[in-house]
C-alpha cells in the first residue's frame, strides 16, 4: 500500500516539467524572463516583445504539448491551443491583417506630397540584399538568407511573413532579431547617419510640404495596389491588405471598419501574433549557433540598410542642389514611426528649429512598401 | 554554393525594388496633375463656406483662433497656412438645453 503511494507519486514526478526539464530549457526560461524585464522596465516594443516573451516561456516548460499537432494514431485527440493559434503564423495569415491595422493608420499624405521620397524607401532595402550576400557566404541556404537579410528592411510583419513561408525552423529567432533591432533604432542608426553626413548637411531646411486633396489620397491605395500586385504578385498579401486598411481610413465613409482595423483587429492578432511567434522558439531550434548568425547578421542588415538610404539622401540632396537634407533617408528602411523621428532628433540636434519629422515620414512609409516588396520578389524566386 | 543564383538574386532584388517604387513615384506625380482641374473646383468653394458664416470678433483669445482654425483646417484636410484665413470667431448659440449639455458630458466622461 506504501509502495503504490511512493510509485504513484514517483509516476506523477516524472510526468511533471520539473523532471523533463532540460537545461537549455532553463536558459531559453531564463532569456525570455529577460525578455520581459526589457518589455515591462525598459519598454522596448513592450505590445509585441511581452507577447513573444511569455510564449517563449510557455513552451519551454515541458509537458505541456502546447505546441503538439493532433495525434496521428486515429484516437482523435486534438493538439494544444498554441498549435492551432500558429496556423495563423505558419499560413501567412497575421502578418497580413497586421498590415491591414498599419495600412489603416498610416498617412500616406507626406509620401503623396513628395513622390520623391519612394526612392529613399528603395535605397534602404539594398541592406537586405546585402545581407542576403553575407548570410550565404557564412553557408545559411538561399531560403534562409532570404530571410535573414529582410530583418534589414526592419518590419516586423513582413520579415515574419517571408519567414513562415521560406523557413520557418528560423521563425523565432528572425522575429526576436528584428523586433529587437527595431527597439533599438534609436541606439543603432544615429551613429551611422552622423557619421555619413556633414554638419551642414544635416542643417538642411526642407521646403514645407504641399497639401494634399482627399482624392489624391483616396486614389493612391487603389494605384499603388493595381500598379504593386500586377508587378510582384507575390507581395499582394501583404501590400493588398495594407492598401485595403489605407482605403478604409481614407475613404471616410467605413469610419467603424477603419476604427476597428486600427484597434481591436490590430491588438488582438497583434496579441496572436505575438504568442505564436514565441512559441516557435523551442530550446531544441533555438539555442543554436544558427540564431547568434542570425542575430549579427540582422544588425549588418540594419546598418547596410540606414547607410544606403543615408548615401542616396546624400545623392538626392546634391542633385537637387541641397534642398533634401539627407537625414530623412535613413527612415526609408520601415520601423514607422520610430525611424522618421530619429531622423527629426538628429536633425534637431544641429538645428533646433528644424522639423524633419513629416518629410522623413514619406520615406518611412515608403519603406514599409519597399519592404514588402522585396519580401515578394524574394519569395518568388526563392519559394 | 551557387554564386551566379545569389548575385542574380542580389541584383535583380535591388532593380526591381528600384524599378516598381520608381514607377509608383512616377504614377503618384503625375495623378496630381491629371486630376488638379476637378480637384481645384472641388476645394475652393468649400473654404468660402467655412468663411462665410464668420461674422465679427468678440473673442480675442490667441490660443483659442488657433485652436479653431486648426480645427477646421483638419475638417477641409488642408493645411492651415495654405489657403484658409480666419477673419473672425464668434460664439454660436448653444442649440440645446444645459441640462442636456451636462448629461451628454457626463456620457462621454
Amino acid at each position: 500500500m506504501i509502495s503504490d503511494l511512493f510509485n504513484t507519486i514517483t509516476e506523477l514526478f516524472k510526468n511533471s516539467g520539473f523532471y523533463n526539464l532540460d537545461y537549455r530549457q532553463i536558459i531559453m526560461i531564463l532569456i525570455s524572463c529577460f525578455l520581459i524585464y526589457l518589455a515591462i522596465a525598459k519598454k522596448y516594443e513592450p505590445l509585441l516583445l511581452l507577447p513573444i516573451a511569455f510564449g517563449m516561456l510557455l513552451v519551454n516548460l515541458p509537458g505541456s504539448g502546447l505546441m503538439a499537432g493532433p495525434l496521428d494514431d486515429g484516437s482523435g485527440t486534438p493538439g494544444g491551443l498554441l498549435y492551432y493559434l500558429s496556423m495563423g503564423l505558419k499560413l501567412g495569415i497575421f502578418p497580413p491583417l497586421i498590415f491591414l491595422g498599419i495600412g489603416a493608420m498610416t498617412d500616406f499624405g507626406p509620401l503623396i506630397a513628395n513622390p520623391k521620397s519612394l526612392l529613399l524607401g528603395a535605397a534602404a532595402q539594398v541592406g537586405i540584399f546585402i545581407t542576403f550576400i553575407g548570410a550565404s557566404i557564412l553557408g545559411f541556404t538561399p531560403q534562409e538568407a532570404g530571410s535573414i537579410g529582410i530583418i534589414g528592411g526592419a518590419d516586423g510583419p513582413t520579415a515574419i511573413y517571408l519567414t513562415s513561408k521560406l523557413s520557418p525552423h528560423l521563425l523565432g529567432a528572425i522575429a526576436i532579431a528584428a523586433y529587437s533591432y527595431m527597439a533599438l533604432v534609436p541606439i543603432i542608426q544615429p551613429p551611422i547617419m552622423r557619421l555619413l553626413t556633414t554638419k551642414k548637411e544635416r542643417m538642411i531646411r526642407m521646403e514645407q510640404l504641399r497639401s494634399v486633396s482627399k482624392i489624391e489620397k483616396i486614389l493612391y491605395p487603389v494605384v499603388v495596389s493595381v500598379l504593386v500586385c500586377l508587378l510582384i504578385p507575390a507581395a499582394t498579401p501583404l501590400i493588398g491588405m495594407l492598401m485595403l486598411g489605407n482605403l478604409l481610413r481614407e475613404s471616410g465613409v467605413v469610419e467603424r471598419l477603419s476604427k476597428a482595423a486600427q484597434n481591436e483587429l490590430m491588438n488582438i492578432v497583434t496579441i496572436f501574433l505575438g504568442v505564436t511567434v514565441g512559441a516557435s522558439s523551442a530550446a531544441s531550434t533555438f539555442l543554436t549557433l544558427e540564431t547568434m548568425g542570425i542575430i549579427v547578421l540582422g544588425l549588418v542588415a540594419f546598418a547596410i540598410g540606414t547607410a544606403s538610404g543615408v548615401l542616396f539622401g546624400k545623392l538626392m540632396c546634391a542633385l537637387s542642389g541641397g534642398k533634401i537634407n539627407p537625414l530623412i533617408g535613413s527612415a526609408g528602411v520601415s520601423a514607422v514611426p520610430m525611424a522618421a523621428r530619429v531622423s527629426q532628433k538628429v536633425g534637431q540636434e544641429e538645428n533646433p528649429s528644424n522639423y524633419l519629422l513629416m518629410h522623413a515620414m514619406g520615406p518611412n512609409v515608403a519603406g514599409v512598401i519597399g519592404s514588402a516588396i522585396a519580401a515578394g520578389i524574394l519569395l518568388s524566386i526563392l519559394s | 554554393m551557387d554564386w551566379s543564383l545569389i548575385l542574380t538574386i542580389t541584383i535583380a532584388g535591388i532593380l526591381i525594388v528600384f524599378t516598381s517604387l520608381v514607377l509608383l513615384a512616377v504614377c503618384v506625380y503625375l495623378y496630381p496633375k491629371i486630376i488638379k482641374k476637378k480637384a481645384s473646383k472641388v476645394i475652393v468653394p468649400d473654404i468660402n463656406e467655412y468663411q462665410e458664416p464668420v461674422v465679427t470678433a468678440d473673442e480675442t483669445d490667441e490660443e483659442l483662433i488657433a485652436v479653431i482654425t486648426a480645427a477646421i483646417a483638419a475638417q477641409e484636410g488642408t493645411s492651415y497656412t495654405s489657403k484658409l484665413v480666419v477673419r473672425s470667431i464668434r460664439r454660436a448659440k448653444a442649440s440645446s438645453p444645459v441640462w442636456n449639455s451636462i448629461g451628454r458630458l457626463e456620457a462621454l466622461n
